[in-house]
């Protein structure tokens, strides 16, 4: 298995509630690119991205991450490779700045690690006003923006997003976009996007694959 | 109505004059219950998160015995205390039998299953996206499970002020296990009681007002961390 791709996947199969969510027999995701996965509701794109950010395990196959088969020894390890978006932010009850900051704790970097990556992205994503916030006060496009800064700041070499554009106000759509390619052309971030805003995904996709009955249309 | 009128006058003379007896008995019980709840909170917070965090095959076995054991009155567990505890019991040997130590053991166990039952009831209802999005920012296994806990601090307070909700009103336990001695293990409700039964109202009604008091701090505490939460 090659260590210059992101994901491997070879006959993965999940069954939920005795229906078949996923079959995906072969897929290789290479390292750097940024793939969308578009397709309708129920076609398990979130399924996927929850066996792809390691917090799901697959009822059979196997998944690689840069090589490395995914087992329940190793995931913990691998799973600091990945950081998952997911499509509603979920935000800790505590302030923006100490949300943003909480994988970096997580993850051991230094305190001084820590406060220069959390005023850069704060910056970046343009939060400086709502830095001291709780999340309960933030609005459904502020709280996704802090979620996606609490996720690039970590930067993992694999980006995962779910349907990031949901609940995200128009005006931020170019900052997103800014911030990810961002991420994929200086670190070289591996980036995948379930989404349904295809205008979004294809412009900033490598490639862009349809799920339909948990299958993958390429 | 007038003795029950001069009896109140007295308590609140009692209360105001800072009445030596009554001090006793009001900071005996204060102690007795803030060490079960402290006790029964530092166990049972750990033992309900963990129980709401994790699965396992009899779990459901376990949440049955904490919801039953949470309707048990305070005599049966004074009681199955005693009888532990006695000069021919289990552990007779450390003559803890009519101590405060005693009280305290047996408060705990009653309050145990509550703080358990309700922390794990707290817990449960964080939606376990929490902790997916915890472990996916890096957190470990332990680290999540606190972050999801803390989600719920309020609630867990709550449920620590519930302990000791109920243990401050409690006789059943204190009586058996403390033997009603005075400045040693009088507490409010077994003072209450003696004095009822002897007929002289003014230190029983000033006890009363102030676990009246007691309990409404402990409601106006709980209705607050509620609105946080």
């Amino acid at each position: 298995m090659s260590a210059t791709n992101a994901y491997g996947i070879r006959s993965l199969f999940h069954v939920y509630d005795g229906a078949v969510a996923l079959d995906v027999p072969h897929l290789d995701i290479p390292g750097g690119e940024i793939w969308g996965l578009v397709g309708p509701n129920g076609a398990g794109k979130t399924t996927l991205l929850s066996i792809l950010a390691l917090l799901l395990k697959q009822s059979a196959g196997n998944v690689y991450v840069h090589g490395t088969e995914v087992t329940m020894d190793r995931m913990r390890r691998l799973r600091r490779k990945v950081t998952l978006l997911h499509q509603k932010p979920v935000l800790f009850a505590r302030s923006v700045r100490k949300n943003i900051s909480y994988g970096l704790h997580a993850s051991g970097f230094s305190s001084k690690e820590i406060a220069d990556r959390v005023e850069a992205i704060i910056i970046e994503a343009g939060l400086e006003s709502v830095a001291g916030r709780q999340p309960r006060t933030l609005s459904g496009g502020e709280a996704q923006r802090v979620a996606l800064a609490r996720g690039l700041v970590l930067e993992t070499p694999i980006l995962l997003l779910d349907e990031p554009t949901n609940s995200l106000d128009d005006a931020f759509r170019p900052l997103l976009l800014q911030m990810l390619s961002k991420a994929n052309q200086s670190r070289k971030t591996t980036i995948l996007v379930a989404t349904h805003d295809f205008g979004f995904i294809s412009a900033i996709a490598d490639r862009i694959v349809q799920m339909e009955a948990g299958k993958l249309i390429i | 109505m007038s003795d029950l009128g001069q009896a109140s006058r007295e308590a609140i003379h009692l209360i105001f004059s800072a009445d030596r007896d009554l001090t006793v008995i009001v900071f005996a019980s204060l102690r007795f219950s803030l060490s079960s709840t402290l006790i029964a909170s530092l166990t049972g917070m750990p033992a309900g998160i963990l129980l709401a965090t994790s699965h396992f095959r009899f779990k459901r076995w376990i949440e049955d015995i904490l919801n039953t054991l949470l309707a048990g009155p305070t005599v049966v567990v004074g009681l199955f205390v005693y009888t532990l505890i006695f000069s021919q019991g289990p552990l007779g040997g450390f003559r803890l039998l009519f101590t405060p130590a005693a009280i305290i053991l047996g408060q705990t166990l009653l309050i145990f299953p509550l703080i358990t039952a309700l922390v794990c009831s707290s817990v449960s209802t964080i939606p376990p996206i929490y902790r997916e999005t915890a472990l996916t920012l890096g957190a470990g296994n332990f680290r999540a499970v606190w972050t999801v806990a803390s989600e719920a601090r309020s609630s867990i307070l709550v449920a620590c002020l519930t302990g000791f909700g109920r243990v401050i009103g409690e006789i059943g336990i204190s009586l058996i296990l403390g033997g009603n001695i005075l400045g040693y293990t009088r507490t409010i409700t077994t003072a209450i009681s003696l004095q009822t039964s002897k007929g002289e109202f003014a230190l029983g009604l000033a006890l009363g007002m102030i676990l009246l008091i007691v309990a409404f701090g402990v409601n106006i505490s709980t209705r607050a961390l509620r609105r946080q939460s």
